[in-house]
């Protein structure tokens, strides 16, 4: 393995302030006018000690993104960005101060469908801790490294299992403005998201591809909306299945199963899709909405 | 020729930003978009060193805050006018703001002026507004004057010349150079909030505006003519008053070169030495992209060089 990283050990750690102009930049990218992002007052009116961040905010603070080599760098042909499992613990509060710590969880081998080609997938930690030591949000990031040939994604429609009934849905429509928005506000400033000779005649593709993240940031959205201000995504495991070019339209679609629409409560676990204008899935997975803990008050300095 | 004249509710226009505050990750990405290290602009203990509650932001940096940015209407958009492009900005600026201060800004719209372009038939409207950044307490930080230019005919206004050292006794301080490709451009645009199509979308820029490609923004090119003075000023340095005329585009691949001269001026005040200077940003076939000048105060008995 061409790395010096070893997993369980954390080879990139900083120090952020999480800026309430940050969380709005953030919001704007994914088109998300919920109040709860920039509105202090009804923040508060919903138990908050500040601004929150939205449920995948901590992706700005990824020290990976942008990177032109990833710390394990395998030399194969072909990557891409597999999944993400966020998980959150509290929200992030606009002047909270947190330290990110990115870890190499594990690299597992595998063998392609053609039974030669190798296929690796590699699994980053990302903890976010805030200054007085509790565990905000942590979150896993596979990206995937293979030989052969390129991979194909599928080209057919998605057609939800009989069981399934649609409780909230979100779109939105990829233009190359947002593109450049969302890569600002994460800071995943990587020509691939907005160069389009480079993307042409370099890459090969037929235009620039959105960040699978931004796929999950509008999931993110389309649930926080569905599940309310007190609530608190505490789970989205996320599989990304297909690119995501200028000019798509976005649909992300929360799922439960028929027998469970009746329930009033938000922390039933849902099933989430996310397809394009022609159908096709290009993420999808699972998520689970809490209600939000009580957080611990900080200390008032005394008068 | 028609002429436009402010009427009376353009008179009265005005958009505002309350109450937004200074962040410190803003600074540092407005620098990081100018390719400036300068530790004023991100380390807090630099700063205190230096007299300064905390990171400085640099000169142009409030232009970020306009409202036209958060999506403010233009009052006045000569619609049988085809083309617009930024003319010309100013800055005054009274004070530094630092990270952590919370600045009111309001637009108003102060002058109109209708022209011939050199075919002499084709009109070019020059709309001019002023821009107010001022502290909760209504103490004015800076004041800004920015120029659009809504015109008919060819669709370019620009004419690019080549660039020429001014003569006489200036000094020239040392250059700086940054490199202009799309993610530069992007970059940019995610600093000061600038997602106009024509900096961004390529499609667009090629196949509806006419251009050769994606282009950059003219704001960046203030900005360096004010890093380029900065550089040399030093942390004790002010920049009083800056100048930007903008001149010619920007594309993706140009090398862009801030050059600025300084003289010594006979003014200025107490404690200071006031410093006149002719600044340019150049391409790499050395065309004017942009020009300016500036006032600029260095604390006296520093010398120039």
């Amino acid at each position: 393995m061409a790395s010096q990283v070893r997993p369980g050990e954390v080879f990139v750690s900083s120090r952020h302030t999480v800026e309430a102009g940050h969380i709005r930049r953030f919001a704007e990218a994914l088109e998300d006018p919920n109040p709860l992002w920039h509105d202090a007052a009804y923040a508060a009116d919903h138990g908050y000690r500040g601004v929150p961040a939205p449920p995948t905010f901590s992706e700005a603070f990824n020290p990976l993104n942008g990177m032109a080599r990833l710390p394990v760098d395998l030399g194969m042909p072909h990557d891409f960005s597999a999944g993400n499992r966020y998980v959150n613990v509290h929200p992030l509060i606009a002047g909270d101060v947190v330290d990110v710590e990115v870890s190499l969880l594990r690299v597992v081998e595998d063998t392609r469908g053609d039974g030669v080609s190798r296929f690796v997938r590699v699994e980053y930690q990302r903890d976010v801790v805030r200054a007085d030591g509790v565990l905000v949000a942590s979150t896993i990031w596979t990206h995937a490294h293979f030989e052969g040939e390129p991979a194909r994604t599928s080209t057919r429609a998605f057609r939800a299992p009989d069981d399934w009934a649609r409780v909230a849905d979100g779109a939105l429509i990829v233009d190359r403005v947002g593109l450049a928005k969302w890569a600002c506000a994460i800071n995943d400033l990587h020509p691939i998201h907005f160069d389009l000779p480079y993307m042409r005649d370099v890459m090969g593709f037929r235009d620039v591809v959105a960040d699978g993240w931004r796929g999950a940031g509008l999931i993110a959205r389309t649930i926080s909306d569905w599940a309310g201000p007190v609530a608190l995504l505490h789970e989205l495991d996320i599989r990304y299945l297909g690119f995501v070019y200028p000019g798509d339209r976005l649909l992300a679609e929360v799922w439960m199963t028929t027998d469970q629409v009746g329930t009033t409560d938000r922390r039933t676990p849902v099933e989430t899709t996310l397809t394009n204008q022609e159908g096709v899935v290009v993420a999808r997975g699972s998520a689970a909405v809490t209600r939000r803990l009580d957080e611990p008050t900080p200390e008032r300095p005394r008068r | 020729m028609t002429t436009i004249e402010i009427t009376p509710a353009l008179k009265v226009w005005s958009a505002r930003v309350p109450a937004r505050a200074v962040e410190g990750g803003a600074i540092r990405r407005f620098a990081d978009a100018i390719g400036s290290d300068d530790p004023l602009w991100r380390d807090p203990e630099y700063a205190r060193a230096h007299g300064f509650r905390a990171p400085v932001a640099p000169p142009t940096f409030l232009d970020g805050f306009k409202p036209f940015y958060t999506g403010a209407p233009y009052p006045l958009v000569p619609d049988d006018l085809p083309h617009s492009l930024s003319a010309s900005d100013e800055f005054h600026i009274v004070e530094p703001v630092c990270a952590g201060d919370v600045i009111d800004t309001e637009t108003r719209l102060t002058g109109v002026q209708t022209r011939r372009r050199s075919d002499g038939v084709s009109r070019i409207v020059f709309v001019t507004y002023e821009t107010v950044f001022k502290r909760l307490t209504g103490h004015v930080v800076c004041r800004e004057h920015w120029t659009g230019a809504w015109y008919e005919g060819g669709s370019t206004a620009l004419q690019p010349a080549v660039f020429a050292a001014p003569d006489g006794d200036m000094l020239e301080v040392p250059a700086v150079t940054v490199h202009t490709d799309r993610v530069a451009i992007a970059r940019w645009a995610g600093a000061v909030g600038d997602w106009e199509r024509i900096h961004i979308d390529e499609p667009y820029a090629v196949d509806e505006m006419g251009l050769l490609s994606v282009v950059g923004h003219g704001t960046r090119t203030t900005a360096l003519l004010a890093r380029v003075l900065t550089d040399w000023a030093g942390p004790a340095g002010r920049i009083r008053v800056l100048r930007a005329e903008y001149r010619g585009l920007a594309f993706p691949g140009d090398e862009l070169h801030a050059r600025a001269f300084v003289r010594r001026s006979a003014d200025g005040e107490p404690g200071f030495d006031r410093y006149q200077a002719t600044m340019a940003v150049t391409d790499q076939a050395d065309r004017v992209i942009t020009r300016g000048s500036a006032v600029v105060d260095l604390p006296t008995g520093r010398s120039a060089s």
